[in-house]
């Protein structure tokens, strides 16, 4: 071997690792990563997935953002959160995402939370609710900083069913008040709110596993305490043979509270019509929330063919063009400057309007963000509450006079 | 609450009746403790749901079709997985579970673990001792019923139902008298999943279909056969019917989260206390 | 009627037959006989299919039948009534009979048949919906030759049909197999019971350690003094 041959070996040799070094630098000019990551097999992870997917289209065909435009990396949870953990490290670690949002089971995000915090990345949630997650940025501010939501924590949701609840008991003239809740870190504050506010009026308060498929023994014991109104907390498939039998058994309470199977636009087929005056909770209805809401809902229903599903959708929708206004203010993709623009969000979505409390949740409330109800009627789902936003009457069920 | 607690406890132990015979039958015949049973139950209800709301059946052809289709899907597993490796009873559960894991997969595979429900064959209810029930918990009592009776004549009056009881008692004798045991053998596994079947059908519509749907019918089937023993169709019947009302009253009177714990219990307890059942002919030899 | 050549049987390593010819003419009965051990049952049940030998052929009515499912070799004619009576307790003794039934090409057959089993062992007809499993040993040896006679053999083996039985029984039980020869049923008999074996046998084979040692009439099986005081214990 020659020395000029030797010395050209050298030089490779010490130059490889500079390329490599150099290649992140080179990445900047490439898209901007959006790590997504949640259950996209069920509702709640599907809604996420199309509403990112649409948002994303949407400000690329803007032009995206400093420039560069978003791509959107997937990584499925399952709901679990051992699996969540593996999601975000590939996201961090292999991906090299810029941002993580998604999720909608709490215990998942929890598990993920420090993780993404440690990286020093931003983690948006839209749609977890447990205010664990948010007590964490007032404890740690330092470390937790970086975690952002864009959808109300369950304290600030039982506040406003409770709201609803009073007034659905004074209009209606109802006493007495079972609940049947889900076994689920992001429940217990509403409970332990609902057991405080109804006192002795509280006649049943029923818990049921995540996994429960069937609630018929429940239905019999708000039946037999003869429970006037029946508040639901149930994020679990059990929702859907509820319904089916709250209707078959004739049981004479008014639904209200929470089911996320009666928010799918699925479940009057699913129940076979069973769902006339099923009522529950819904964030994301077809209503002049902001002038955004309906032109956003009409577009998404035409692009996937079904309408918005789970409260996931309007909370992912926001939040993807939150924090590209975000980048755009901040100028850069640096977390701590995206922090400090995040904190300066003042945002009109399809939601309601979105600015972050010291807790980096949102305000809650009518001008913020609106806490609506649908009631299943003739196979619509009809906006009810609150009277400022009803598109339709409150029905009964026909057993109930 | 009582009348709930009689009326739901009478309907399941109809239903636990089907699902138990259904797998004494195969244990009893062939000695096969197949752990893919449950699984069979799965099928049936995607199978239901499929040809209605994809397909458009009318619901009681779909019902049919869907047992007979999986009676015979439970023939070829028989055939090709269980009796390569028959004589070893591990190898019987290794292959059996792995089934049920593998068909459960291919469930979330093709309808993902949402829930799926399956319409109700008879809309409307009745009230009976201050109980709503639904058409539908009736027929599925009155077809639970029926198909136990049919089962009953089939294995007492028919030359099949003999030579069934015969191989089950026997099997090398069996064969001495021209009954092809081999062929019994996978009778009895169409029988079998098509009682698991049949169960899953009448089931389905009052709850949702979804992919993890087969264990707990194989943990009842399980223990009512460890409670009633084996090969006696009344012994059983009361065993499923002890089941069924113990679950019911753990799930009125504690807590409806410990349903399946009750049936544990009961399994447990009878396999330290009675390791022979009820009757003292069990499964525990 | 039956041909057995050169038939050989191991279990695993182990010898248990080796060599063995026998033919059984039609309507004929033969016996075979030897101790304890000596290979009797293995030789029956190599013949009716339980048993794959390890060599050898066993030619029933021109046919070979070696290789052949035991429920195949049932429905070609050759019955097998195996050693120690197996009812299925748990059916009744009209269920043990009626097995056989579906073997008869016509119903008006197996109900033909089945009235000569009744006259045969009438103790039966009574005892029809009775489990069998609850039946004194004599009656279950009854439902055990009853059913085989159901399964409509040409060839019938019998291993030991007097085993654990009180001597009246015994007697009982020889004279229906005198009776199953006249209705035209060959017979190839097991027995310990030798003397009224011998009786009742056209020709005798003589198993000891796997090996035949002796084939030929019960005059000349007398009339050998070596085996004569070996096998029939008497000097
Ligand atoms: N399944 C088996 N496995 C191993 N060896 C066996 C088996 N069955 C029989 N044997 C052996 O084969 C030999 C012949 O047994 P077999 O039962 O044929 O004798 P037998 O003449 O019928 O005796 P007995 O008069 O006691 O009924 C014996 O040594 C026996 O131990
Ligand atoms: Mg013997």
């Amino acid at each position: 071997m020659d020395r000029s041959a030797f010395v050209r070996a050298v030089a490779l040799a010490l130059a490889l690792p500079a390329l490599a070094l150099g290649a992140p630098a080179l990445a900047q000019t490439g898209p901007i990563k959006v790590g997504v990551i949640g259950p996209f097999k069920l509702t709640p992870g599907r809604d996420i997935q199309e509403a990112s997917t649409l948002a994303v289209e949407e400000i690329n065909a803007a032009g995206g953002v400093l420039g560069r435009k978003l791509q959107l990396v997937f990584a499925e949870t399952e709901q679990s959160p051992e699996k969540g953990k593996t999601a975000v490290e590939r996201l961090l670690f292999v991906d090299k995402v810029d941002v993580i949002i998604g999720e909608h089971r709490s215990e998942v995000s929890l598990a993920v939370q420090p993780i993404i915090a440690e990286n020093k990345k931003i983690f948006l949630s839209t749609g977890t609710a447990s205010p664990l997650l948010s007590d964490n940025v007032l404890k740690d501010y330092a470390k937790y900083k970086y975690y952002f939501r864009t959808f109300l924590n369950a304290n600030q949701m039982a506040e406003q069913m409770q709201l609803q609840l009073t007034d659905m008991m004074s209009t209606y003239k109802r006493e007495r008040v079972a609940v049947i809740a889900e076994t689920a870190v992001w429940v217990e504050p509403i409970v332990t709110a609902l057991k405080q506010s109804l006192g002795s009026r509280l006649v049943a308060l029923e818990r049921v596993s995540t996994n429960a498929k069937d609630l018929s023994v429940e239905l019999s014991r708000v039946q037999s305490a003869k429970a006037q109104i029946v508040f639901v907390i149930l994020a679990a498939d059990a929702g859907l043979p509820f319904a089916r039998q709250w209707a078959d058994r004739q049981i004479p309470a008014l639904v209200t509270g929470y089911t996320v199977m009666a928010q799918s636009d699925r479940f009057w087929e699913q129940t076979e019509g069973r769902a006339q005056a099923f009522m529950t909770w819904k964030h994301g209805v077809r209503a002049p929330i902001s002038p955004k809401t309906i032109p956003y809902w009409d577009r998404y229903t035409k692009k996937y063919g079904h309408v918005p599903g789970a409260y996931t959708n309007f909370a992912t929708y926001d939040g993807v063009y939150i924090l590209v206004d975000a980048i755009r203010r901040a100028g850069s993709l640096d977390s701590d400057a995206l922090v400090k623009a995040l904190e300066a969000t003042d945002h009109v979505g399809v939601s309601g309007r979105i600015k972050f409390s010291k807790r980096h949740d949102p305000e809650a409330g009518p001008e913020f963000l609106p806490f609506t109800y649908i009631q299943w009627n003739k196979g619509e789902m009809v906006t009810v509450w609150p009277p400022k936003m009803k598109t339709g009457e409150m029905q009964m069920p026909a057993w109930i006079k | 609450m009582l009348a709930d607690i009689v009326i739901f406890g009478t309907i399941w132990g109809a239903i636990y009746t089907i699902l138990a015979l259904g797998f004494t039958l195969i244990f009893g015949v062939a000695r096969i403790l197949n752990l893919a049973y449950g699984a069979m139950y799965l099928v049936a209800s995607y199978l239901i749901y499929t040809l209605v709301t994809r397909f458009g059946m009318p619901a009681p052809v779909a019902w049919l079709l869907a047992v007979a289709a999986t009676a015979l899907a439970g023939m070829l597993l028989y055939r090709l997985f269980i009796f390569p490796l028959r004589d070893t009873l591990g190898r019987v559960l290794i292959v059996t579970a792995g089934m049920a894991i593998f068909l459960q997969e291919v469930a979330v595979l093709l309808y993902s673990t949402e829930p799926r429900y399956v319409p109700t064959l008879l809309p409307g209810s009745l009230e009976f001792l201050g109980v709503r029930i639904t058409h539908q918990q009736l027929l599925t009592l009155v077809v639970a019923f029926a198909l136990v009776a049919l089962l009953h004549l089939f294995l007492e009056r028919t030359r099949y139902g003999r030579e069934l009881r015969a191989v089950a008692q026997d099997a090398e004798m069996a064969s001495l008298m021209g009954i092809p045991v081999e062929r019994t053998y996978l009778v009895a596994m169409g029988l079998s999943t098509a009682l698991a079947a049949a169960a899953g059908a009448l089931v389905a519509p009052f709850l949702t279909v979804s992919p993890e749907m087969g264990w707990s019918p194989l943990l009842v089937a399980f223990t009512v056969v460890v409670l009633g023993g084996l090969g006696s169709l009344w012994g059983t019947i009361l065993a499923a019917f002890i089941v069924a009302y113990a679950e019911m009253f753990t799930a009125y009177l504690i807590s409806p989260q410990l349903r399946d714990a009750a049936t544990f219990a009961i399994m447990i307890g009878t396999l330290v206390f009675r390791p022979h059942g009820l009757f003292g002919k069990g499964i525990v030899e | 009627m039956l041909e057995v050549r050169g038939l050989a049987v191991h279990y695993g390593k182990a010898l248990a037959l080796e060599g063995v010819e026998l033919e059984v003419p039609e309507h004929s009965l033969v016996s075979v006989i030897g101790p304890n051990g000596a290979g009797k049952t293995t030789l029956l049940r190599a013949i009716s299919g339980l048993l794959r030998p390890s060599a050898g052929e066993v030619r029933f009515r021109g046919g070979v039948m070696n290789g052949i499912p035991a429920h195949r070799v049932t429905r070609a004619g050759l019955v097998h009534c195996p050693e120690g009576r197996r009812p299925f307790p748990e059916m009744s003794v009209a269920d043990n009979l009626l097995l056989g039934a579906p073997l008869w090409p016509s119903a008006a057959e197996a109900q033909a048949r089945l009235a000569e089993v009744l006259a045969l062992f009438p103790r039966l007809l009574e005892r029809q919906p009775q489990m069998a499993g609850t039946l004194s040993g004599g009656e279950q040896q009854m439902v055990a030759l009853g059913r085989a006679l159901m399964c409509r053999p040409r060839l019938l083996l019998l291993d030991e049909p007097s085993m654990g039985l009180a001597p009246r029984v015994v007697a009982e039980v020889f004279e229906a197999i005198g009776k199953i020869r006249a209705m035209g049923v060959t017979v190839l008999l097991v027995e310990q019971n030798v003397e009224l074996a011998l009786e009742l046998s056209d020709a005798v084979a003589v198993l000891d350690h796997g090996q035949l040692v002796f084939r030929g009439t019960p005059a000349e099986l007398v009339r050998d003094a070596r085996l004569r005081e070996v096998y029939l214990g008497v000097a």
